[in-house]
């Protein structure tokens, strides 16, 4: 399947999460996967800045940001025509109907279904 | 229909003296007045009749309450004056109908409007009534609003504490998942695994008992400290600082933040010795931006070498704070033992952030 052969091998990935620890078993795993971490995220006006100013090839973005939704992120991410993943311990039935089609992370999360996410979101983008 | 009642033996009794003969029921079916009496008295009750098209053909004073109509005001008019616009755009007046027609009865489970504009969640339900002309439909509901919200309250927080477990358990994995990577045998990775993990059950005790809306930060640090403590004659600890509750963000940041300093004191610090000691200190600023300073300043144990590599320990307290409270974090291995100063915006620390 096309999704299991996208290398995600030197893909610069940006880290929006606002628990450090899970924001470090995050980048940690990128880093084994491969990927380069352009910068990490916890609050929602730092990730927008971030999102909308650097050079990323995906974002995995945590859709609760000390209680602030990440979607308009998103929106701004799909608009554009990037690349993204939804981390959240909630279900997926708050994701907006427009943003429906992007993966979704369910926390706590295993190596493989991280890889999955984003292959999926690359393959889509 | 006659009524029987079952006697205090459990016998069956004649119908009661009072029960009024076949004349009288009668007369009382064809009594509309009193009829209406009977109903005008059940005020939590809205009693309301429609006819084939949905118009009110009769009101009970339960239903003025309720909706704030008076009977003169509404006969006639169509009874969806009373669905939210949401419910009259998605023709669920009309459904209701129908499925009453189909099915013997309709349950009414909605948010009404009032005259007044403003809403409540009524609950009942919807009968068809055989012949009935100009009563073809017979609603009755009642002011179910506080149950309603008692409902959306309950939901909100049983999603909020799947998102909470389901968060921690993802800490939990992160911390396991580190704690192995740096651990260099599987002895030690048990110990600070288990501790690690202790460290922030505890935290949540403080959390749960101030109801998650903070704790703190001298319960914080007495209760970290506390096993450190233990059967040493001189005091270890030297704790200074004000009370100061702190956001459960701040508190969970902090704790892992003494926890690991504890530990790395215990392992090679000033509490690894008979002699060392810690001395603790908190304040906030008073100049603006106010910020929140804590120092933790290890003397008398023994001489203090930078370590060869960075462990997770570290990492957790400088990132770990940078993130979570952003934070500046300072670890200086001075020769007379660790000092490590972390400053935060006290917005960051404190509920009010004041």
């Amino acid at each position: 399947m096309a999704v299991a052969n996208t290398d995600l091998s030197g893909r610069r990935v940006l880290v929006v999460e606002d628990e450090s620890r899970i924001a470090m078993l995050i980048r940690d795993t990128l880093q084994d996967m491969g990927c380069e971490v352009v910068a990490t995220a916890s609050r929602f006006e730092d990730a927008w800045e971030k999102a909308t100013s650097l050079p990323f090839d995906v974002a995995l973005l945590d859709v609760n940001l000390n209680g602030k939704p990440s979607y308009p992120i998103a929106e701004a991410l799909a608009n554009r025509g990037t690349a993204f993943v939804f981390a959240t311990g909630y279900g997926t039935s708050n994701v907006p109907e427009a943003l429906h089609s992007a993966p979704v992370l369910q926390k706590p999360f295993m190596r493989c279904d991280l890889e999955r996410a984003l292959r999926q979101a690359l393959i889509q983008d | 229909m006659g009524i029987s009642r079952i006697g205090r033996h459990g016998e069956a009794e004649e119908p009661c003296a009072s029960n009024p003969s076949a004349q009288t029921r009668a007369k009382s079916r064809d009594n509309p007045a009193r009829l209406q009496r009977i109903l005008d008295s059940i005020k939590d009750y809205a009693i309301i009749t429609l006819d084939r098209n949905g118009c009110v053909a009769s009101w009970n004073s339960g239903a003025e309450r309720l909706l704030g109509y008076t009977e003169d005001e509404i006969l006639g008019r169509p009874g969806e004056i009373f669905f939210t616009p949401e419910d009259r755009a998605a023709g669920a007046p009309e459904r209701e109908m129908e499925l009453a027609n189909e099915e013997g009865r309709a349950t009414n489970e909605r948010w009404h409007l009032r005259k007044d504009g403003s809403r409540f969640w009524g609950s009942g339900l919807m009968l068809p009534v055989s012949d009935g002309e100009p009563d073809a439909y017979l609603k009755i509901f009642r002011d179910n609003t506080e149950a309603r919200r008692a409902a959306e309250r309950q939901e909100l927080l049983i999603n909020e504490l799947n998102h909470r477990v389901k968060n921690t358990l993802a800490i939990v994995q992160s911390m396991a998942m580190q704690t192995l990577r740096s651990c260099p045998n599987t002895a030690d990775a048990r110990e600070a695994l288990e501790s690690r993990l202790v460290s922030l059950a505890k935290a949540h005790d403080i959390l749960t008992s101030g109801q998650w809306r903070g704790g703190d930060l001298c319960e914080l640090v007495t209760g970290s400290l506390a096993a450190y403590s233990e059967g040493s004659g001189a005091p270890r600890f030297q704790i200074h600082g004000a009370p100061l509750r702190l956001r459960p963000k701040a508190l969970l940041a902090l704790s892992m933040a003494v926890h690991e300093l504890a530990t790395n004191a215990m392992k090679y610090g000033a509490l690894s010795n008979e002699s060392g000691r810690v001395e603790i200190h908190w304040e906030l600023g008073e100049t603006a931006p106010r910020r929140f300073r804590f120092e933790w300043k290890e003397r008398g144990g023994p001489p203090v070498e930078p370590p060869r590599k960075r462990g997770f320990g570290s990492r957790l307290v400088e990132e770990g704070l940078g993130q979570d409270i952003a934070a500046d974090v300072h670890l200086r291995f001075a020769s007379q033992g660790l000092e490590c100063t972390i400053e935060a915006p006290v917005k960051e620390i404190t509920e009010s952030g004041s």
